[in-house]
Order: C-alpha cells, then sequence, then structure tokens
C-alpha cells in the first residue's frame, strides 16, 4: 500500500471493529455537543481522513497532563490517539530513547512536513537561549521553534503549556512562558487545566482533525468546553442565590452542600467544564467533594491570591490597616494644618480691621 | 467515635421542566423530514437537562417497539425501537459499563447496526481463505 | 497581573488610602475651624441631644411641604436605602468588608439584592432626570453633582452587569466593578459625596445652635 492508512483502517488493524468506531464518533460528537447534521459527518470525515502525525513535546511540566490524557475515556479509547493516530515522538511514552527517539522525530517530521500536529506540555524557559531546560542537549526554546516550524498546528496541552502555569509563577526564576508567546503563526489552540480534563483533550483533538480549529475564545481555548464558569454550571449555585454559605470546611453548612464562595472558590471567575463534565470517568469534581475551585485553568491562577480567601475580598498588600492608620494620620496633619491657616487668615483680617478702624474715625 | 449532630439534607429535584413537550415536537419534524428526504436526525439527551421525571414520562410517552439490538463493541451498546417506527432509544456504554452516549435516532435503522461492504469483502476473503484449505 | 488581581489589589489599596487621607483631611480641616464666640445667655445647655434631636428630625420630611416634595423624597429615599442594602446586605460585599475590617454579619439572599439593585438604578436615573428637567435644580447643578452621580450609579450598574454576566467575561466586568468603587472611593471626600459625612455634622451644628437658642426645630 503506497498511501498512509486511514484513521478507520488503522483503527481496524489495531484490531477494533468499525462500530467501536462508531460509537467512539456517537460519544466524542455528544461530547463536543455538535449539531445532528455535523455528528454524522464526523464519522464519515474522520474515517476516511490519512492518519495524522503528532508530536507531543514536553518541557517544564510534571506529566500529570500525560496522566490525564492517557485515562481519557475508557482504556480503549486511547489508542485511538496513541495507536490510531500515529504519535511519531513522546519521551514519555515512547518505547525508543535517546538518539534512536530523536531521529524517529526527525525522520518523522521530514515525512509530514507541513502537516503534522505538534502538541506542547510545559512551559519553556526563555532567557539566555533557554539554557533552563535541555534535553538532549538541545534547548526547548529551540526544539519548540523548530517542530513548530513545519507543524499545521500547535495544542498546548496545560495551564503550563497555555499560560506559563506553575513554572512561570511569582517570582518565575527560569523566566519561563507560553506556546502562545514563542509561536506566532500557526493555529494555536490552549486546552488549559492543571490537568485539562482528559476528554477535553481527546475531544479537541478529534475536532480539530475533523473540522479545523474550533470556536476559541479570548485565550485561545475550544468555546465548547470553555464557554462557562464553573459557578454558571455549579449544582451548588442555588445555594449561593439563596445567601448560604458554608463558612468552614466542616461545618452544618459544608456538610450539606452548601456553596463555597466563602472558602475562596474560584468557580465564578473559571472557564472550564469539570462541573459538567466532570473527572475520573464522571465520578464527581473539586466542589462535589467538597473542595472549592482554585481556578486552575486561568492565567496566573498560581498568583492571584490566597486560594482560600473569598473572590470578593481585597488582595492586600502587607498591612491595610498599618496602611489606613498611616492615610488617618497623613489626614489630620493636612487638616489640622488647613485649619491652622484658615485661623490665622482670620487673625490677620481681624488685626488689619483693627488696626485699620481708627483711622476710619 | 462522636456521631454526627448534623443530618444532610439532600433535596431531590423532580419535577416536570417541560422538557419532553419539546423534544417530541423535535421528533415529529425528523419523522416528517426523514419521510419527505431521507434525512436522519440524531438528539443527544445528554445536552438537555432531563429530570428523573422527564425521563420516565418521555420513557412512556414513546414506549417500546419490536427490536431490540445489542451491540458489543467497545463495551455494551443496547439500541432499542420504540412504539414509533423510526425512532430509536440508543444508549451507549464503555467496556466498565460507564455510559457515554445516550441518544435518540430518527432512521429506519442505525447505522452502527450496518454491515459495511467493505466489512462484508474482507469476511468474504476471509471465508475464501478458509474454505480454500485442504481437509 | 490581570486586572482582576490588580483592581482587587494595588488599585483598591491605593483607593482606599486616598478614601482616609481625604476624609480625614476635610473632616479634621473643618472641626479645627476657630468657631465664632456666642456672648449669648443659653437657653438650654441640652446642645449634644440637639444635635442628636435634629439630625432624627430632618430626615422626615416637614408634613407642609411633604406634598410638593414627595417625588424627590422617594427617590431619594429608594436610592439611599437601595444603596445601603445592596452594599451592607449582599454576601460577597460582606466578605470584602470582613477583609477589610474582620467584622461581618449574615447576608441577603442574592435575588432580593439584584432586586433592590435594580431599583436603585431605576431611582438614580429618576434623579438626574430630575435634576436636567427642573429649571432650579439644573440652575444650581456643577459639573461636581453630576460627575458625582456618575461614579455612584456606576459600582450598581457594573456590579448587576457582573450579577447577570452580561456585557463580556465574568472577571473582565468583575474587575470594571472594583475599578469603579475605587474611583467612587477616591472621588467621595472632594466632591459633593463628602455629604455622607458632612450630613451628620451639618445638622448636627445646626440642631445644636438651635437647642442653644431655644429655638423650635
Amino acid at each position: 500500500m503506497d498511501r498512509e492508512p486511514t484513521i478507520l483502517e488503522s483503527f481496524q488493524q489495531q484490531g477494533m471493529s468499525r462500530r467501536s468506531f462508531l460509537k467512539f464518533c456517537a460519544a466524542a460528537a455528544s461530547l463536543l455537543a455538535l449539531p445532528a447534521a455535523r455528528a454524522a459527518e464526523l464519522a464519515e470525515k474522520l474515517g476516511a481522513m490519512p492518519r495524522p502525525t503528532v508530536i507531543y513535546l514536553s518541557f517544564q511540566e510534571c506529566t500529570g497532563c500525560l496522566e490525564s490524557l492517557t485515562r481519557s475515556f475508557s482504556p480503549t479509547i486511547e489508542h485511538l490517539i496513541f495507536d490510531t493516530i500515529s504519535l511519531a515522538y513522546n519521551d514519555t511514552l515512547q518505547a525508543a530513547a535517546g538518539e534512536a527517539a530523536e531521529a524517529a522525530r526527525e525522520e518523522a517530521m521530514r515525512k509530514a512536513w507541513g502537516k503534522y500536529v505538534l502538541v506542547v506540555d510545559g512551559s519553556i524557559p526563555a532567557p539566555l537561549d533557554g539554557a533552563y531546560c535541555v534535553i538532549g542537549g538541545k534547548s526547548a526554546l529551540a526544539s519548540v521553534q523548530e517542530v513548530a516550524k513545519g507543524a499545521a498546528a500547535v495544542i498546548a496541552v496545560g495551564t503550563c503549556a497555555a499560560f506559563g502555569g506553575l513554572p512561570m509563577a511569582a517570582p518565575n526564576p527560569t523566566g519561563a512562558v507560553a506556546v502562545q508567546d514563542l509561536i506566532k503563526n500557526k493555529p494555536l489552540i490552549n486546552i488549559s487545566g492543571c490537568p485539562p480534563i482528559p476528554e477535553i483533550i481527546t475531544g479537541t483533538i478529534v475536532y480539530f482533525l475533523t473540522f479545523g480549529v474550533p470556536e476559541l475564545d479570548a485565550h485561545r481555548r475550544p468555546k465548547v468546553f470553555y464557554g462557562n464558569t464553573i459557578h454558571d454550571r455549579c449544582y451548588r449555585r442555588p445555594f449561593y442565590d439563596k445567601g448560604l454559605f458554608a463558612k468552614t470546611f466542616d461545618d452544618a453548612g459544608a456538610r450539606n452542600g452548601w456553596c463555597l464562595y466563602e472558602l475562596g472558590c474560584k468557580g465564578p471567575t473559571t472557564y472550564n467544564s469539570c462541573a459538567t463534565m466532570k473527572w475520573n470517568g464522571g465520578t464527581s469534581f473539586p466542589i462535589e467533594s467538597g473542595h472549592g475551585c482554585l481556578g486552575c485553568s486561568e492565567p496566573q491562577f498560581w498568583d492571584r491570591g490566597d486560594f482560600y480567601k473569598p473572590l470578593s475580598a481585597g488582595l492586600w498588600h502587607g498591612s491595610i490597616g498599618e496602611d489606613l492608620g498611616i492615610a488617618a494620620v497623613a489626614g489630620a496633619v493636612l487638616g489640622g494644618a488647613a485649619a491652622l491657616t484658615a485661623r490665622h487668615r482670620q487673625d490677620k483680617t481681624r488685626t488689619e480691621t483693627e488696626t485699620r478702624k481708627p483711622e476710619g474715625k | 467515635m462522636k456521631p454526627l449532630e448534623i443530618a444532610v439534607v439532600i433535596e431531590p429535584r423532580d419535577d416536570a421542566t417541560g422538557m419532553v413537550a419539546a423534544i417530541l415536537r423535535e421528533l415529529e419534524d425528523a419523522l416528517q423530514a426523514y419521510l419527505a428526504s431521507g434525512t436522519t436526525h440524531v438528539i443527544d439527551l445528554a445536552t438537555l437537562p432531563l429530570g428523573p421525571a422527564d425521563r420516565a414520562a418521555l420513557q412512556q410517552t414513546l414506549g417500546a417497539g419490536e427490536i431490540e439490538v445489542r451491540i458489543n463493541a467497545l463495551g455494551a451498546s443496547l439500541l432499542r425501537e420504540t412504539g414509533f417506527a423510526g425512532i430509536w432509544w440508543v444508549r451507549h456504554e464503555d467496556v466498565e459499563g460507564k455510559l457515554l452516549c445516550e441518544l435518540l435516532e430518527v432512521t429506519d435503522v442505525p447505522e452502527i447496526v450496518r454491515a459495511y461492504r467493505a466489512d462484508i469483502e474482507a469476511a468474504s476473503a476471509r471465508l475464501c481463505g478458509l474454505t480454500a484449505l485442504p481437509n | 497581573m490581570d486586572l482582576l488581581t490588580l483592581a482587587r489589589g494595588p488599585i483598591l489599596q491605593w483607593a482606599l488610602v486616598i478614601f482616609v487621607v481625604g476624609t480625614v483631611w476635610r473632616l479634621a480641616g473643618i472641626l479645627l475651624l476657630r468657631r465664632k464666640p456666642d456672648y449669648t445667655e443659653p437657653r438650654s445647655t441640652h446642645t449634644w441631644r440637639g444635635a442628636a434631636n435634629l439630625i432624627v428630625k430632618r430626615t422626615v420630611p416637614k408634613r407642609e411641604f411633604a406634598a410638593q416634595t414627595a417625588f424627590g423624597n422617594t427617590i431619594g429615599y429608594v436610592f439611599h436605602i437601595g444603596l445601603a442594602v445592596v452594599v451592607f446586605g449582599f454576601v460577597p460585599h460582606i466578605l470584602f468588608i470582613k477583609s477589610l475590617t474582620g467584622l461581618s454579619w449574615p447576608g441577603l439572599p442574592s435575588g432580593i439584592v439584584y432586586v433592590v439593585g435594580a431599583l436603585t438604578v431605576a431611582a438614580l436615573v429618576a434623579a438626574l432626570v430630575r435634576r436636567i428637567s427642573n429649571p432650579v435644580m439644573r440652575l444650581i447643578s456643577n459639573a461636581d453633582d453630576y460627575f458625582s452621580w456618575a461614579v455612584t450609579i456606576a459600582p450598581v450598574i457594573t456590579g448587576l452587569m457582573a450579577a447577570a454576566h452580561w456585557g463580556g467575561p465574568y472577571p473582565t466586568i468583575l474587575a470594571i466593578h472594583v475599578l469603579s468603587v475605587c474611583l467612587l472611593l477616591a472621588w467621595l471626600p472632594f466632591g459633593k459625596l463628602m455629604h455622607a459625612f458632612l450630613v451628620f455634622i451639618a445638622r448636627g451644628t445646626t440642631g445644636a445652635l438651635f437647642a442653644r437658642k431655644g429655638a423650635s426645630t
């Protein structure tokens, strides 16, 4: 066979049936909330498409995103992502190591130049020519720029790759930056979260392969998954509206499932699908387990003040009491000076009128 | 250990939302479209806020038809014809029995049931190979 | 730093500092002024009671003028009480005050606060219409009045927008809401909004004077 096998053919080569594929497509269409016509199109287009090449580069990251991804859907569906779509390079999952692995990547890049998908996991330290992160004698900075050159599109998986994440947290010792700060001339999709919901990673890749870049929000995240805040879709939302809040993690309110706003939940400012898609195969999500949202899918979530401070509380630098005390003293001094000036002026006018009086008589 | 003094109150939300009427209307249109032009249609139940009462009402209204298809591919799937010919209630589960998606399909036979030509060709080749074997 | 973190952090902190400096400055400046000596014999020495008395009494419209001033009084009452309910009744606001002072109290259901907020906006708009359409009001109004009106209504409108998720992403609208509050805090001591404090001093002074003279109030 001269041509690359199609996705469906390689799916079948893995020993899975066409029906399994159709079922996967139905699940993916449901996940992506595709309208009926597009759902049918998904199976048709994805099945007939030549197997795409994916290069997965990991930089400053903890491998949590990959852990999340390899648990996406059921154990068999990950085959679609990793076996069916020709994963040419992933230093964690591939059998080859060292120079053989690098050679495989270069070969895959050469063969699919201009067509492969680059998935990046982790942030990239920019200063000193990227000296803070070097893999196989090559800096992360040089690698990502080189591989991105021949990519059809770039998908940044996880908050580190999408927004800089934890490596970028103050004081950002390595000068870490997000993928979108380095790659400006390619279609780029951010899939944020720490880690992202596995179904979102799979769903976005499937959507991208079939229909291209999905509709994105201001942070370049797919709107279908990042269109609503956690708060908007939270099952505890009625308690927020009623004004019923847990005050500690173990009071009557907490046990009765009241809103966690007062305990610092960042649900209102966090765009993600946790409240609807949930985690661990739909078991629950952090708020359902009794802890507020940390806002992990938002830029700089690590530096947005205390995780346990309510969203409406002030983020004071130093002591606000001290600052306002000084302000009050400063105000009193200014007011005192103003009053003194006024008194002085009154005195002057009085002496002037008093000295003028006899002359007038 | 001291028992908890606080009783957890869970208020079940079980009032009908009026969603069923909307679904029936959509199915009505979809059946007419299928009869007119052969266009199939899918309603994804996961995208609709159905409470237990809605679900029961929908099931009761649609009723049960004559066919039940059980598919074993990547876990179990159950396709049931409803009391209305051309409307199928489809449930896909993964290998662990977790629900992947639940659909109402409007078509004569759901796509996933059919055997494809390419698969039949492969089967034919395999069978030829079997019969060609020397006994 | 993103806009919301900036607004909730350094900008809010500076706005509070300006608010306190300005308020104490103006209060001290007025209270430390020399008073004119009054050589008359006092009719009564209960001047503090007279002051407190007038502060309360002047909040109720005089019966003789009630009919004429009904419209202005009503909208005035609606938005002043409305602002108090929204500021001190909404749980996120109470949590803000708690983060500043350590004080807290039970809040109202959000739904009630939203309705009161909407009524407040309506009353403030009516107040502006009255200010523009009434020739006398228009004549005695200056830029301070209009600007003070704008910085008062801005936090209410942006707050309602944030609650309704209208006009943009929630974090952005919330940041704009916090910034509008910062503007209100920073402006309050320097314009006519200072009446929030001075109303008590002005009425109290008059009340004390009336008591001393034995004037009927």
